[in-house]
């Protein structure tokens, strides 16, 4: 069996403590330095995968782009026609006074006999107009005419005057 | 302290078997700190990138199915569009228009004026054309109401009847024109163009029914031979 022999005086041999201390702290930075090399390289690697896969989006987007750049005429089209739709919505919600004309003419057919209407004035949803009767009985025909349509939201009933010829005159402003 | 005679002493000698490894372990860590916050910095911000690409690459790609979907469906001409709801002031050309409907009703049309006053309303500019018109009632309300089918869009502001008691009348009319500079930029590239809502389509087919103007184009007339005015035997 072979035995180590130290024939070095004692007092030049190093402390024990310390040997054993610089032996755990070499084991230590060798495995440190393997640990750190790994992670880095690591690193390296998956920074050489990030830059491969952002170059091939940014082919795909390049080719996304000149597909999009083909398609740019539809998409004009559609963004022409929704701006164009969307305006002419607004003005049409705005078309209040063609509405009261519309109204107003259905409901001008049906005017009971001895009513004569004149004077139409239309603004917006509201219509003025003024009616002249005949006689008594044809006004408050006219009046229970004008009472009794639904399509009016709000009726104002102006003055009645009797002229000298015997007609009956009023203005009728009505909310349509 | 000992002395070995190859200028190194022994207490040194003890102390270097900890100081190199502790060195190099002190070493390591700063380049571990080093290369931890560079390499991490720059992970993460070509993490950012990729995820930012690959948004705008299904965008995109959304986009683009979106609008080929949109090509294969069948919407009104755009061209046209432009004439029913214009992007120049077309008060001119609605007065020719409004004549020549008139003509159809058999009303008369006089006083004619345009007032380019533009009031905006919502990037929606408007002018206003005021005339008299004479007629029948009835024709009158129905030359009214056909106004709402002719190009280009317009709405009454107000509509005056004169007093009559006859069964010729007077009406003055307001009429509103409206027209709109067309959008100058496009959606952005990574914004999904939207389909027409229900509504917008049905505004669309309104504006398709209103009678469109027949401009007419002049042509250039044939070659003729120029007489000399200072030849008389010509």
């Amino acid at each position: 069996m072979a035995r180590n022999i130290n024939l070095l005086p004692l007092e030049f041999v190093p402390n024990k403590k310390l040997v054993r201390m610089g032996a755990a702290l070499k084991k230590l930075a060798i495995i440190s330095y393997i640990f750190f090399f790994l992670a880095a390289g690591s690193i390296a690697y998956a920074l050489y995968r990030y830059d491969k896969h952002i170059k091939e989006l940014r082919n795909n987007r390049n080719t996304l782009e000149a597909e999009l750049d083909n398609l740019k005429k539809t998409e004009t089209k559609i963004v022409y026609l929704k701006d164009r739709a969307d305006k002419a919505q607004k003005v049409i919600d705005a078309n209040t006074t063609r509405s009261s004309i519309v109204t107003f003419s259905e409901f001008d057919n049906h005017i009971p006999p001895g009513i004569l209407i004149s004077d139409m004035a239309f603004r917006g949803s509201r219509a003025t107009f003024k009616v002249a009767a005949e006689n008594s009985g044809s006004l408050s025909q006219m009046v229970q005419y004008v009472i009794g349509t639904t399509v009016f939201k709000a009726i104002i009933l102006g003055d009645i005057k009797l002229g000298e010829n015997g007609k009956y005159t009023t203005t009728i402003t009505v909310e349509i | 302290m000992v002395n070995l005679g190859f200028g190194e002493n022994v207490k040194l000698r003890s102390y270097k078997i900890v100081l190199i490894p502790f060195f190099a372990l002190i070493v390591l860590i700063i380049l571990f700190i080093y290369a931890a916050t560079t390499g991490y910095g720059k992970l993460r911000s070509q993490k950012q990138i990729i995820d930012e690409l690959e948004r705008d690459d299904t965008t995109l790609e959304a986009k683009i199915n979106n609008l080929k979907n949109l090509e294969a469906q069948t919407y009104p001409d755009s061209t046209e569009m432009l004439i029913r709801f214009p992007n120049d002031n077309p008060s001119l050309w609605m007065l020719g228009q409004l004549i020549r409907k008139g003509e159809e009703s058999a009303v008369t049309l006089f006083e004619q004026t345009l007032l380019f006053d533009e009031a905006s309303l919502e990037n929606i500019t408007v002018s206003t054309i005021n005339f008299q018109v004479t007629g029948n009632k009835e024709k009158i309300f129905d030359y009214l109401l056909s106004i709402d089918n002719i190009s280009p869009i317009s709405t009454f502001d107000s509509v005056d009847f004169s007093e009559s008691e006859t069964a010729q009348q007077g009406a003055l009319v307001s009429l509103k024109v409206y027209f709109s500079p067309l959008p100058e930029v496009l959606t952005n590239l990574n914004e999904v163009v939207n389909e027409l809502t229900p509504l917008e389509v049905t505004t669309l087919n309104k504006l398709s029914e209103m009678e469109l103007p027949e401009f007419s184009t002049l042509m250039p007339s044939a070659n003729y031979e120029l007489k000399d005015p200072f030849n008389s035997f010509q």
